[in-house]
């Protein structure tokens, strides 16, 4: 490596596709605030912590106000000083403060509680004692603690587990709370999210009961909403302190993009190969490279090809969960000291483990989402030094999404986080935890719960025998530990648990279980491929294996909706658009084997499961009659002719005699003129002729009948285009995952409407808000499905815009235009 | 049913409830004693002592010393013990978990005093804290069966959670749950006091009318729904058989160290209390008189081989050891290899131990890479050791 510069050659720059330089930034530098603590100024001094970022100052000057705070700057800006200022000054002033710190992770616990160890080592007139508590703590250490931690580490998890609902072992603790701070705060969204602002409720009924009032300090990531967010978490106004001052050298950002191996497919070259080149040419110009990738078993994989590349066993590390805790700590140490020159790890190392500055950062394939991709970037660098960021998009809809809006990666964060915290599956159980607690006394607050909300639930857990009113107030009524019962990984709405090799691996809602983890399903966990070997409904079990085969499953299901209750109705262009609470009605009636990466079709297979009934929310839109009779004039037929083979004539005729040449739809007779032998799966859906024109799927219909079946027909394939960007694009605003939102198309949705249209449902029972987000963002979901389809360089459709040519046939990608343009004003 | 119950429906339970219809009978319709707080009934009564009236006879003890020296109380009167036990609305613990039923048992002159104090609605539970805590917090000594783990932190819990000024405290806890799973260790298959009772102290309860304890949190809620005492009764009952029987297991327990008859006991185990609570030599003569009728008892001979290692008598050590390396005891190898290799300096004896020690280790199923790690080190410096004799020797 010559001057810190990296030169890439010419096969790797040729597919670069983006290259953008940061300049190097100076350190906006301040005073420690005058009114701090003067011992503890000069034992930061002592330690060279001469001055403060700008941004520090700012966020010790509010905390120092009593304001609570988010500190959202960039990666390794010195956020933990931020919170760590203020706390130390309050512990020098009254030496019976405590603070609360909350970590997403255990690692990260461990390794900001040694941080903050080493900082308050040798203070000048008084050393607060810290503890973790998590479930590695031992019972004699754990005495400890209780009785007299200033500072103590945990996470939400043991929080609502061991600590609120043991609160009187903590009176102490609680009596002197001064600070909470919660680290990381963009983790928790969704599901995870929703719980822990229900936490956050319970914790401050708790604190509030031994009348102490903390300040929060929060950190986050960037994104585009949080300011909302944190406010909604925490429930309380919040100061924002977005502006860094911390400096940085020369940035290079790079997106580089595999080329298309198969133009028809729309398939290009394998990410994971291509991240093994790159990484060996960085490997041969020495410089220090971290390589992020998703899956344990894609580490592995990188690790090896990459080994054999360099030719170099050492100096070539992998990362994951799944090493043990010795080995990771010494590959950290290594790594640090600059023993090893590669590390390939996931996402393990994106928050915050010490593992210094790096020349480069690559991530192979997008993490799902910008935050956590500008977190794994923030690993490079280190002062005086150019660093470089590469991301190597993989095929899918949103990494070439991202190769066409670079922007997003570089400037500003579109993601919001979400929760709902008043979702009635987690609203309900930490309700019963907050009961157990302490008893509700009548009027009594729940965070931001309006007072007849709860006021219905406590009256509903005393008719389910869970609570019991006397003297106005209500008591836990059970013998049972509630917080036992919710894991806040979980929506509570009922799981199974899966299993492999008789150990438990994670758990899957029963609302899911049928469609994604029925019989010979594939189901992905972490990254890892397993295959259903049996469901196990009474006691829900699903057990799985590890499977190693290159194809994954989809279930083939028809949902069904049902209204329950409308909250909006609104005119759109081309339609309608609704938000409201429906009943999803769910068949799995079977599932499609496909081949990873092209999503070949490689065999079907049957099912025989009871339907499922959710109740949650849904938004959904309608494209007007007039619309698709427009949309049909214009293009009702596909470019292509199809060809139907020769015996055609003689297979036409032999429908129409069993038919006894009468219209199935309108029932008039033949009359002169042959009528239409219609295909009821389309024609090109099937690989062989033979197959297509098999007697059951055939049918007369007069011409009139006709034409409306293939209006639909032609509507539909492309409705089923759109759903599937949708299904594929929206995650990427609202911070889900995959499967945590549902789309559905359908030529007849029949949720107060008879228009086809597409259905977008949270798939957690009771929501938790995606679907109204959704809703608020019509048009900019449809804008963005559009310059995704409009731009893509495949021929006719592909995984990356309306989804492979084999499911919707050639015509797919054309029809989603069109759609699209009807339902958006001419830009 | 409304809105959110019908999404909730899958996880509410099953059963919506019923209140049952029956007559109101309180607890002072069916039970003598008196409203000393509001909604604190206090139940009590006296049981003469040496009484033929009872089936579990209650008679004055003495404390023996190993006792006290044990459970780490000061020298005690039998005045000074308070017997302990409460009923409460769950087995989990934490702050939803309330006190319902203190019940107390004391010796006075010639009486046992057994006073219950019995909460007939969870508001007041702050008020049944205060009145106990003022009434019987005077240096006692609390006796319970599991009350070190359950029911002291659970009244202090309570106690925190009322704002109480006053504190449980106590001087001491003799907790008998512990001390039964010693001397009867073997002996019994399960340390329930109810099992205890069968097998130890012959006594049975009328076990109709009486109530098992994992039922007691349901039937006081049911109780407090349908205000109806009968059931409580029976838990009342329990608790007060309960009391009865600590304090006559606390006198067996005394009784068999008196005696020093351990046939019914398990000897080894009284041998290792009086070890742990400094009674070495007691011990001593304890496990000695065992060997003299299990010679091969390994234990045994692990214990009393540490003991005299620890007083310095090597050479009676050394002989226990050889003894139980002739069964391949692991630690019997590497205590004869350090005694060689530190001792006696005899490296050639203290190599052919190590040596046997690793082969001992394969044989077992044990895996403790620790331990293997640390034979091979103990192999590899008497090796060094050896070597830098055999260059001395040859100077």
């Amino acid at each position: 490596m010559v001057g810190n510069e990296i030169k890439f050659n010419k096969k790797v720059l040729r597919n670069i596709c983006e290259h953008r330089i940061v300049k190097e930034r100076k350190a906006d530098l301040r005073e420690f605030p005058p009114e701090l603590d003067r011992e503890l100024i000069t034992s930061f001094k002592c330690k060279g912590i001469n001055k403060l970022y700008s941004h520090q100052r700012a966020a010790v000057d509010a905390i120092l106000q009593k304001k609570n705070t988010v500190i959202t700057t960039g990666v390794d800006s010195g956020k933990s000083l931020c919170y760590q200022i203020p706390v130390l000054h309050s512990l020098q002033k009254d030496t019976q403060t405590r603070a609360l710190f909350l970590f997403p992770t255990k690692a990260l616990t461990q390794d900001q509680m040694l941080k903050f160890s080493e900082l308050v080592t040798d203070l000048p007139s008084f050393n607060p004692i810290t503890g973790i508590y998590d479930g590695d703590t031992s019972a004699e250490k754990r005495r400890v603690i209780k009785r007299s931690a200033n500072l103590l580490f945990t996470n939400p998890d043991m929080l609502h587990l061991g600590i609120l609902p043991h609160h009187t072992n903590w009176a102490e603790f609680f009596k002197n709370l001064k600070f909470i701070v919660i680290d990381e705060v963009h983790m928790y969204r969704g599901i995870f999210g929703s719980h822990f602002s229900n936490v956050i409720r319970r914790l401050k009924r708790v604190a509030s009961f031994y009348s102490a009032d903390p300040v929060f300090i929060l950190t986050s990531a960037t994104l585009s909403n949080v300011k909302d967010f944190a406010a909604k978490l925490i429930e309380t106004e919040v100061n924002v302190i977005c502006e860094d001052g911390a400096p940085s050298g020369e940035r290079h950002y790079l997106i580089y993009n595999p080329p298309i191996v198969n133009k028809d497919l729309g398939i290009r070259r394998s990410s994971l190969m291509d991240t093994v080149s790159i990484a060996a040419d960085l490997f041969n110009q020495e410089g220090q490279t971290l390589v992020f990738s998703e899956s344990r078993r894609s580490v592995e994989l990188i690790l090896s090809y990459l080994r054999q590349a360099v030719g170099n066993e050492s100096l070539v590390q992998g990362y994951r969960s799944g090493y043990l805790p010795g080995d990771r700590r010494k590959i950290e140490l290594q790594f640090r000291a600059g023993k090893i020159r590669t590390v390939i790890s996931t996402n393990a190392l994106e928050l915050g483990i010490d593992i210094g500055g790096l020349d480069t950062v690559l991530i192979n394939g997008y993490p799902g989402s910008i935050a956590s991709t500008k977190q794994r970037f923030g690993r490079a660098g280190r002062s005086g030094k150019r660093a470089y960021c590469l991301l190597i998009a993989s095929s899918n809809l949103i990494d070439q999404y991202l190769v066409k809006h670079p922007d997003y990666l570089f400037s500003q964060n579109p993601e919001q986080a979400l929760i709902d915290p008043d979702n009635p599956f987690i609203l309900l159980h930490h309700l019963k935890c907050a009961l157990f607690e302490k008893p509700f006394v009548t009027n009594e607050k729940f965070g931001d719960l309006p007072n007849e909300i709860l006021d219905q639930y406590l009256k509903i857990l005393q008719n389910y025998d869970l609570a019991y009113e006397t003297n106005d107030k209500v008591f836990w009524k059970a013998k049972s530990y509630p917080a036992d019962e919710i894991s806040l990984r979980s929506t509570g709405a009922g799981e199974f648990v899966l299993k492999c090799a008789e150990k438990t691996i994670g758990i899957v809602d029963e609302n899911s279980v049928n469609w994604l983890t029925h019989p010979q399903a594939v189901y992905l966990h972490q990254g890892e491929a397993f295959i259903v070997k049996q469901l196990d409904v009474p006691n829900k079990i699903v057990e799985l294996k590890e499977h190693k085969a290159d194809y994954y499953t989809q279930a083939l299901s028809k949902s069904e909706f049902e209204l329950l209750k409308l909250k909006i109705k609104e005119n759109a262009i081309g339609g309608e658009k609704f938000y409201g609470q429906i009943k999803v009605i769910d068949i799995v009636k079977g599932f499609k084997k496909q081949k990873w990466h092209t999503n070949e079709i490689l065999g079907y297979g049957d099912l025989d499961l009871p339907p499922q009934e959710t109740i949650t929310y849904g938004y959904w839109f309608t494209i007007s009659e007039k619309i698709v009779q427009e949309l049909s004039e214009t293009k009702m037929w596909n470019n292509q002719q199809n060809n139907y083979g020769p015996d055609w004539k003689q297979i036409a005729k032999k429908v129409r005699e069993r038919d006894e040449f009468q219209c199935q739809h309108c029932s008039i007779f033949e009359n002169k003129k042959a009528f239409d032998v219609h295909h009821k799966i389309p024609f090109r859906q099937f690989d062989s002729a033979d197959v297509a024109n098999k007697m059951e799927n055939l049918i007369t219909l007069c011409t009139s009948c006709h034409r409306k079946a293939e209006r639909m027909l032609y509507v539909q394939s492309g409705l089923a285009g759109l759903a599937y960007l949708i299904r594929n694009i929206a995650p990427f605003f609202i911070m889900s995952d995959r499967n945590d939102i549902r789309v559905h198309s359908s030529s007849k949705i029949g949720l107060d409407t008879e228009d086809p249209g597409i259905v977008i449902h949270d798939s957690m029972p009771g929501g938790i808000g995606l679907s109204k987000k959704l809703y608020e963002m019509h048009y900019k979901l449809l804008w963005e499905a559009y310059t995704i389809v409009n731009g893509c360089e495949c021929s006719c459709g592909c995984p990356a815009c309306v989804g492979p040519v084999a499911e919707l046939g050639t015509g797919a990608k054309e029809q989603v235009i069109a759609i699209i343009k009807k339902l958006m004003k001419n830009k | 049913m409304n809105e959110i119950e019908a999404i909730l429906k899958n996880v509410l339970p099953a059963n919506k409830r019923k209140k049952e219809i029956t007559q109101d009978q309180e607890i002072h319709d069916l039970l003598p004693g008196k409203y000393i707080a509001e909604n604190v009934f206090l139940i009590e009564k006296k049981y003469q002592l040496n009484s033929k009236k009872h089936a579990n006879k209650i008679t004055k003890f003495d404390m023996h010393p190993l006792l006290n020296r044990y459970t780490g109380v000061k020298e005690t009167a039998l005045q000074d013990l308070l017997f302990i036990d409460t009923e409460t609305t769950g087995l989990t613990g934490g702050t939803g978990t309330y006190v319902f039923l203190i019940g107390v048992g004391y010796f006075s002159e010639a009486k046992f005093v057994i006073k219950q104090y019995f909460l007939t609605d969870v508001c007041n539970e702050k008020d049944l804290i205060e009145v106990f805590a003022q009434e019987l917090n005077l240096n006692k000594i609390y006796v319970s069966f599991n009350g070190k783990s359950f029911d002291i932190p659970l009244l202090n819990t309570r106690s925190i959670f009322h704002k109480c000024n006053t504190e449980i405290n106590c001087c001491g806890n003799i907790d008998l749950l512990h001390i039964s799973r010693r001397i009867w260790k073997d002996k019994l298959n399960e340390f329930s006091l109810q099992n205890i009772e069968h097998h130890i102290l012959k006594s049975n309860r009328n076990r109709e009318k009486d109530i098992p304890g994992s039922a007691i949190p349901d039937a006081y809620f049911n109780y407090l729904i349908n205000k109806n005492a009968n059931e409580m009764k029976n838990v009342i009952q329990h608790n007060k058989l309960d009391i009865l029987n600590l304090a006559v297991l606390l006198g067996k327990m005394n009784s068999i160290l008196f005696s020093e008859d351990f046939s019914q006991a398990n000897t080894f185990q009284i041998g290792r209390i009086y070890l742990q609570s400094g009674y070495i030599q007691k011990a001593v003569d304890i496990f000695k008189s065992i060997l003299t009728t299990e010679p091969e008892n390994l234990p045994v001979i692990r214990e009393l081989s540490m003991i005299y290692k620890s007083r310095g008598e090597f050479s009676k050590a050394a002989a226990l050891w050889e003894k139980a390396m002739g069964d391949d005891e692991l630690y019997a190898h590497v205590e004869l290899a350090k005694l060689e290799e530190h001792k006696n300096k005899n490296f050639t004896k203290a190599l052919e131990f190590t040596e046997k020690a690793i082969l001992s280790y394969n044989k077992t199923q044990l895996f403790d890479p620790e331990v293997l790690q640390k034979l091979r080190h103990r192999q590899q410096r008497i090796l060094k050791k050896l070597e830098l004799k055999k260059e001395y020797d040859s100077e």
